[in-house]
């Protein structure tokens, strides 16, 4: 693994010398390129000039800020760089918070950090500090030209680093129609009942994204078959998924709520069905195959 | 051949009739109304066969179901059940009839138990045929594929709310010590919570 930034975590007079690491591998899905159905060439996009169809170079091209419909002020190279973040590679932390003070919504994109040369210990004693204190440190980290809020949190012997958005970044969910109902208690409990009946452990691993695998499956299948059709079962998932049976899942929530209500009330169940005289002789018909 | 046994491959299954509203008495039993596709399935040893509602084979289209029936504990068995299409939340999806989607799972809920090793169970009342399913399904290991629509346990009130709030589309209604009446419509009745439209309700089986 290579470094994506190499820098320094810097706060007060300590400085410690790391690398960051993309804790996460790209999210996209399978890549196709688009070509021409006919004779399979792939496509190309020029850069047009929208009033003549001309094609414009690189050197031609100036940004411009639209101020009013079809009126703009124009900015090139050398403005931006006046604007541009001072590149100081640090990560600047400059205030530790409680670990569960922030919001999750805020994290948006994690990396690992491994000390570089000389910065064994401090990482070290930064990373137990920091759990010890269940703190992580907020900081403003500069990649490439982009400013970024970031926190420093430890997780196990390491200190990961956590993008963050900015405030102004997220959307205030003012238009959304979100109820404030009061629940009634019957109904809270219910519903607590069945959340219970359905809680598990998390287990990351038992999620895939079904449609990558299904997508590459069939990019192998039609390979192997040297890009012929594919007969119409090749193309149909029959691979089975573990889906969780919401019969039996009702079936325990009212058998949860019977006994709730049995404990206060010893009303005899009337509609559970109790094994009869007759139904035991049904269980069982040992084997009466045919001589 | 022995006298008693009888083992026909295929049986009509037995329909419902479609109720405005739920009556609550000691006599009825209550299932989930799931929307799947209508089955018949047998078993002799190893062969299943999955039957339509018309007695059609369509073991080809459901060899996943067939190969999981295989793990029911009989050597001769004629269940009745459904085919449901189960969306990744596990409520039946809303469309049953087109192909199976990405992300969907397909499983075979029994809920009864018509012919088991040679004996003919239609006659005996639904509760006693029902607790020999369970005894079957008991042994089942791969509950994902093989599984049962149990009669649901508690007060009507309560389960109607419950069917409710998982998002099923209804229920059904079965007399307890009622036979297993082949292809007729009267013991067995089916109620849909959405009663707008009951025409079109209606088409539907």
């Amino acid at each position: 693994m290579r470094p994506i930034w190499k820098g320094a975590i810097s706060f007060g007079l300590v400085n410690i010398p790391i690398g960051l690491y993309s804790a996460t591998t790209s999210t996209e899905d399978v890549k196709f390129r688009m070509l021409r159905k006919t004779d399979h060439s792939p496509i190309k996009y020029k850069r047009v000039a929208e009033t003549d169809g001309k094609e414009v170079a690189w050197e031609e091209i100036v940004k411009g800020y639209e101020y009013e419909k079809g009126t703009y002020v124009i900015f090139d190279k050398d403005d931006f760089e006046k604007v541009d973040p001072e590149k100081t590679q640090r990560i600047d932390i400059e205030k530790f918070v409680d670990l569960d003070e922030v919001d999750p919504i805020y994290f948006s994109q994690p990396y690992y950090i491994e000390p570089e040369k000389g910065g064994d210990k401090a990482y070290a004693l930064l990373c137990h500090a920091l759990k010890g204190e269940k703190k992580m440190g907020i900081a403003k980290v500069v990649i490439k030209t982009k400013q970024y809020l970031a926190a420093v949190k430890p997780k196990d012997d390491m200190l990961i680093l956590e993008v963050m958005h900015f405030a102004d970044e997220l959307v205030e969910p003012e238009d959304l129609k979100i109820p404030h109902h009061k629940m009634g208690d019957k109904e809270m409990k219910m519903a607590c009942q069945l959340v219970d009946s359905m809680a598990d452990k998390w287990d990351p691993e038992e999620f895939k994204n079904d449609y990558k695998e299904s997508v590459m499956q069939m990019v192998e299948k039609k390979i192997a078959s040297g890009g012929k059709e594919l007969p119409s079962v090749a193309t149909k998932t029959t691979k089975t998924t573990k889906t969780i049976d919401l019969v039996a899942v009702l079936q325990k929530s009212l058998e949860a709520a019977h006994k709730g209500k049995s404990k206060k009330l010893p009303v005899p169940a009337k509609t559970i069905s109790k094994p009869t005289a007759k139904s035991k002789k049904l269980v069982h018909p040992k084997r009466k195959k045919a001589a | 051949m022995a006298a008693d046994y009888f083992f026909p491959h295929f049986i009509e299954p037995m329909l419902f009739r479609p109720v405005h509203h739920l009556c609550d008495s000691q006599d009825l039993a209550y299932e989930v109304k799931l929307n799947g596709l209508r089955v018949i399935l047998t078993k002799i040893h190893d062969k299943v066969t999955v039957y339509s509602r018309q007695g059609l084979n369509i073991t080809h289209d459901f060899r996943d179901i067939a190969m999981a029936a295989r793990t029911i504990p009989a050597d001769l068995l004629t269940l009745d059940g459904e085919i449901v299409i189960l969306n990744p939340d596990g409520r039946p999806a809303l469309d049953q009839k087109s192909e199976q989607r990405l992300g969907t799972h397909r499983c075979f809920y029994a809920f009864d138990c018509l012919n088991n090793d040679g004996r003919d169970l239609c006659p005996q009342p639904y509760r006693d045929r029902k607790q020999l399913l369970h005894e079957l399904f008991f042994q089942v290991r791969d509950k994902n594929v093989m599984r049962l629509s149990p009669s649901l346990s508690g007060c009507l009130n309560d389960i109607e709310r419950h069917c409710r709030l998982l998002g099923f589309e209804g229920m059904l209604i079965k007399k307890r010590n009622a036979p297993y009446l082949p292809g007729k419509r009267s013991a067995w009745m089916k109620y849909s919570f959405d009663q707008h439209h009951p025409l079109v309700r209606f088409t539907k089986s």
